[in-house]
């Protein structure tokens, strides 16, 4: 029991990484109708530009927030400069995607190139130690990662819910041509969408780098993890991106323990797995929309 | 009466197909302007190039101000509102959200104007809650009507609006137009296959054949040309 219990809250701390970093695939998903394949390799760069704004006497959080600006500013421009050229239209998909896969190559020669492919050590965000949770123990960083998630995630609630920007950010997502008849500026929306998508991935990025250690490649891997839980929430539901997320990190981690086979090395193809059974069994996720329309 | 919108050798399509060719009209201010045509003739591409969903060569001015290549949300912001064809509501979000964002352009108090169409039109306000998506093909089209005269617009673009809907509903939907043009006197643009009650509250008509403006007049001159009353009225 104890065992599992602490089980629980490692693949919930885990999974609050995976959440968030969905979340910001669905955002983007929802703006313009495709996977950025990229969204993984640009939090990476952007947990590089708080390592090394750290690493220049900046303090950590400041180093954080910093970062996630100019990832706000990077995602948006890549609305405006990688995407919109090639419009919204279902035809364009495809060298959408091939677009963002080119975008993750440079980004993590970019950041090979620029820091070089030796791992860094990058400090906890909520500094080390364990915090007791009933009979089991946290650690400070994983309680922290939990809370900051939360936090964000109730901000974005906020901003999408009760502010007129996220409605006009939802209507722009939701249906283009008429926001545009409504007056609303849909190209600055999608922008803005990629833009807070790059932000929470700089959240993401610098939240995992202690653990996963400062690599180009480090967030490949988790990467798949998050499109297990956008496809497990439902592509289109930032709160299913978050609740998939925490499931997807549960369920790896427990899966990692219980099943030997799997064990600790063989952890990605749980990944995998969900997400062939969600698509085959429930293609619109828990909380996805089968939008249902009446005419 | 002074013109509001003012079109003038409108030429429009989709890539090299070109749809609309030189076509011509005007609206007059808080007049109803109805376009008669069959499937196909052009109706909606006109609408289409007016708010600027796609290109147009020529002009189309809203008192005296070039409408042609201007971005659409632009268009709106002029106070251009398009009810596009199949209704263009947010399926996925509530009546009320569909409305408050109908709002984006109005500068006056948004509850007390959502709360106005509530009341012209009471179905609504049942369902303010519910997605607009759930709603009846009638619903969608109130909803989508009352979303686009949220902002309080000088010229509302209707495209078919009794598309899939009931006789009774859509002799209703047209009664509240009516009723709606003579209270705020909005203009309107409509085009319709639905001859009868379009000619019923619009005061010029024109007809559209392959993409070609080939009559145009009073309502009631062209209810009583032949050629028409026979391809579009059924009698």
């Amino acid at each position: 029991m104890e065992l599992f219990l602490q089980q629980l809250l490692d693949g919930l701390a885990t999974g609050a990484l995976y959440g968030a970093l969905a979340l910001s695939v669905v955002l983007v998903y929802r703006a313009s109708g495709i996977v950025n394949f990229a969204q993984g390799e640009m939090a990476m760069f952007a947990a590089f530009l708080t390592w090394q704004a750290h690493t220049w006497g900046v303090p950590l959080v400041l180093a954080i927030g910093l970062s996630m600006l100019i990832a706000f500013a990077f995602g948006a421009g890549v609305e405006r400069v990688l995407i919109r050229p090639f419009g919204t239209t279902a035809a364009a998909h495809l060298s959408l995607i091939i677009v963002t896969l080119g975008l993750m190559l440079v980004l993590t020669s970019g950041a090979g190139w620029t820091w070089g492919y030796l791992t860094k050590q990058v400090p906890p965000v909520f500094g080390e130690g364990v915090v007791d949770v009933g009979a089991s123990a946290m650690s400070r960083q994983a309680l922290g990662i939990i809370l900051a998630v939360a936090v964000m995630s109730v901000l974005l609630y906020f901003l999408f819910q009760k502010t007129r920007l996220g409605l006009d950010m939802r209507a722009a997502a939701s249906n283009p041509e008429s926001a545009r008849l409504s007056g609303i500026p849909v190209g600055r929306m999608l922008m803005l969408g990629w833009g807070l998508a790059g932000a929470i991935g700089a959240l993401v990025g610098a939240l995992a780098a202690p653990q996963l250690f400062l690599q180009p490649n480090m967030m490949a891997a988790m990467l798949l993890y998050a499109f297990a839980a956008a496809t497990l929430g439902g592509f289109d539901s930032p709160v299913g991106a978050l609740i998939g997320g925490l499931l997807v990190g549960v369920l790896e981690n427990m899966a990692g323990t219980y099943i030997d086979i799997i064990g600790n090395d063989f952890k990605q193809a749980v990944a995998l797995i969900i997400i062939m059974a969600v698509l085959l069994f429930k293609p619109e996720g828990l909380f996805g929309s089968r939008t249902v329309a009446r005419v | 009466m002074s013109t509001l919108l003012e079109v003038q050798g409108l030429h429009a399509g989709y890539g090299p197909v070109e749809v609309l060719r030189d076509v011509s009209l005007t609206v007059e201010q808080g007049q109803v302007a109805v376009v008669l045509g069959a499937n196909g003739a052009g109706k909606t591409t006109l609408l289409r190039a007016l708010s600027g969903i796609i290109k147009g060569r020529g002009r189309a001015t809203l008192d005296g101000r070039q409408l042609l290549g201007l971005p659409s949300e632009r268009i709106a912001a002029l106070g251009v509102s398009h009810v596009p064809q199949g209704r263009g509501t947010f399926a996925n979000m509530t009546v009320e959200e569909n409305l408050r964002i109908g709002a984006h352009l109005s500068r006056g108090d948004e509850k007390a104007e959502i709360g106005k169409w509530y009341e012209i039109f009471p179905r609504l306000g049942d369902r303010r809650t519910q997605q607009a998506g759930s709603l009846s093909g009638g619903e969608q089209q109130m909803l989508a009507v009352a979303r686009a005269l949220m902002p309080g617009p000088r010229l509302l673009l209707l495209d078919e609006p009794s598309l899939g809907l009931a006789p009774n509903t859509t002799r209703d939907l047209f009664a509240s137009l009516g009723r709606i043009n003579a209270e705020t006197g909005t203009a309107m643009l409509i085009v319709e296959q639905n001859a009868h009650l379009a000619l019923d509250i619009g005061s010029t008509a024109m007809l559209l054949e392959a993409g070609r403006m080939v009559s145009s007049g009073t309502a009631q001159e062209l209810r009583d040309n032949d050629d028409i009353r026979r391809a579009y009225l059924g009698y």
